[in-house]
């Protein structure tokens, strides 16, 4: 100890530098190693913690090989040797299993002396994890949006199918009926002419049954364009008129004797309107149940059938346009129809 | 004599009441088709001097099909007819071979009288 004494301005020194050290290595949030250029470990900071494969003090002597798998080992290695060859930092990022619990690791390795090596080691598995779930998240979003123009773009198509029908059932309909009218007038005209006034009434007797027809199929396609009852009187009046022109038993439950929005009456409307159709059409049931319950801001309507069920979900129909209709609304439509268990349309819809 | 008339429309309503007026205003309907193949094949078989066409047919195109009429060995007078007004089918219309266009309101014997003037009866 000879030269040496506590008030060696040196020694002093040296202990406040490691005093220095020593705090930073403890502020680190990194693993800290030191090994040779074969991978022995020759310090390993901190002593323990949860993601060590082996406790620090432990791994003094042993070799990369000895703790790490083969693999691992082995690219650990070649950075290494990269950075011995080019004397710049190396930076391994890899994923390892401590106890069961994959976590991934950032090493940033240093050449330290000559034939040394430091690596600090930052455990990104939070981070990771994070950036995995934004991934997730944006997918999820893009996956939504995806979504949410696929129905803007089947809205409109099926609103443009709805105008061609319309102008197709006008055109084949009431237009032929009434230019039948207006040739028949004309031969009335000259039935009249020529004296034959029998021959004239029986024509126009046959005109006003063609205008009747014509009035009548108007009637009929404005109906189905949209109900003057539903307008008129509200979701109730047109859910009983409904229930009365079903050919099957429709029992009415919950209606509501006020009016709500116009959209979700709509809404509402035609939900029951295109699931009776259906039943009609395919159910083959006995009997059918409209609910509809208030339950704070959200209106359930459901149909029930005692039918054959089985019914699809596909592009092009009803279904699916109603889904589109519902989904419009910020609301939910569900389909249970097992085969030969009936089907029920349930949808919810914000009715704030 | 009379013009032998032959009317192509997918509307039965329209050709039975096409068809009464003209017989009383002097034409012969001999034939009706509802649609281009069938209204094709009776032009052919029948040679009406007159082919009353619908524009729109349920099968083809009615102004294709007034073009190969007038491939046929006795080519009758094309007169489309149709629903819809002129307008409503652009240029594609004059372009055509047909003799001429009515709206089916508008028909009547004395119309198709004045579009069929100067062909021998």
């Amino acid at each position: 100890m000879a030269g040496v004494s506590a008030a060696d301005p040196e020694l002093v020194e040296l202990r406040a530098r490691e005093q220095h050290f020593r705090a930073l290595l403890e502020a680190l949030p990194d693993l800290l190693f030191r090994a040779d250029r074969f991978g022995t470990y020759l310090e390993a900071w901190p002593e323990d913690r949860p993601d060590l494969v082996v406790r620090g003090k432990d791994l003094v002597g042993r070799t990369v090989r000895d703790v790490l798998p083969g693999d691992l080992a082995g690219k650990l290695h070649a950075v290494v040797e990269e950075v011995f060859d080019g004397g710049q930092i190396g930076i391994l990022e890899y994923d390892l299993e401590i106890r069961g619990d994959p976590q991934t690791f950032e090493a940033r390795i240093v050449p330290c002396g000559p034939d040394e090596v430091l690596a600090l080691v930052r455990n990104i598995s939070d981070r990771k994890r994070s950036e995995a779930e934004v991934r997730a998240l944006q997918g999820a979003l893009e996956e939504r949006l995806a979504e949410l123009q696929a129905s803007r773009a089947r809205i409109v198509e099926a609103a443009d199918a709805e105008r061609r029908r319309v102008e197709r059932d006008i055109h084949d309909g009431a237009q032929q009926r009434l230019l039948a009218t207006r040739l028949s007038l004309k031969l009335a005209a000259e039935r009249l002419r020529r004296g034959d006034a029998a021959g004239a009434q029986d024509v126009i007797a046959e005109a006003d049954r063609h205008l009747e027809g014509a009035v009548d199929e108007l009637r009929a396609l404005a109906h189905g364009i949209h109900p003057a009852v539903l307008t008129d009187e509200g979701i109730g009046a047109a859910l009983e008129m409904l229930a009365r022109r079903s050919p099957v038993p429709v029992r009415l439950v919950g209606i509501p004797e006020g009016r709500l929005p116009a959209p979700v009456e709509t809404a509402v409307y035609f939900v029951a309107s295109e699931a009776m159709s259906n039943v009609i059409k395919h159910a083959d049931a006995t009997s059918v149940a409209i609910t509809i319950r208030q339950q704070s801001a959200r209106l359930l309507v459901a149909i029930e059938d005692d039918g054959v069920g089985g019914a699809q979900e596909c592009n092009g129909s009803g279904l699916r346009g109603l889904r589109d209709r519902v989904e419009a609304l910020g609301g939910e439509l569900d389909v249970d129809s097992a085969p030969g268990a009936g089907t029920r349309l349930r949808a919810t819809i914000p009715c704030g | 004599m009379a013009l032998t008339v032959l009317i192509v429309d997918d509307h039965e309503e329209f050709r039975r009441a096409a068809r009464r007026l003209l017989e009383a205003q002097g034409f012969l309907v001999i034939g009706e088709a509802p649609d281009g193949a069938r209204g094709l094949r009776a032009a052919s078989a029948l040679q009406p001097d007159v082919v009353l066409l619908d524009v729109v047919l349920p099968d083809v195109d009615g102004i294709v099909v007034a073009d190969q009429m007038s491939d046929l060995a006795n080519p009758p007078v094309v007169v489309l007819i149709s629903s819809r007004r002129r307008p409503d089918f652009g240029p594609r219309l004059d372009r055509c071979s047909a003799r001429g266009f009515v709206h089916k309101g508008d028909l009547s014997g004395e119309v198709l009288a004045g579009l069929t003037s100067g062909w021998p009866a």
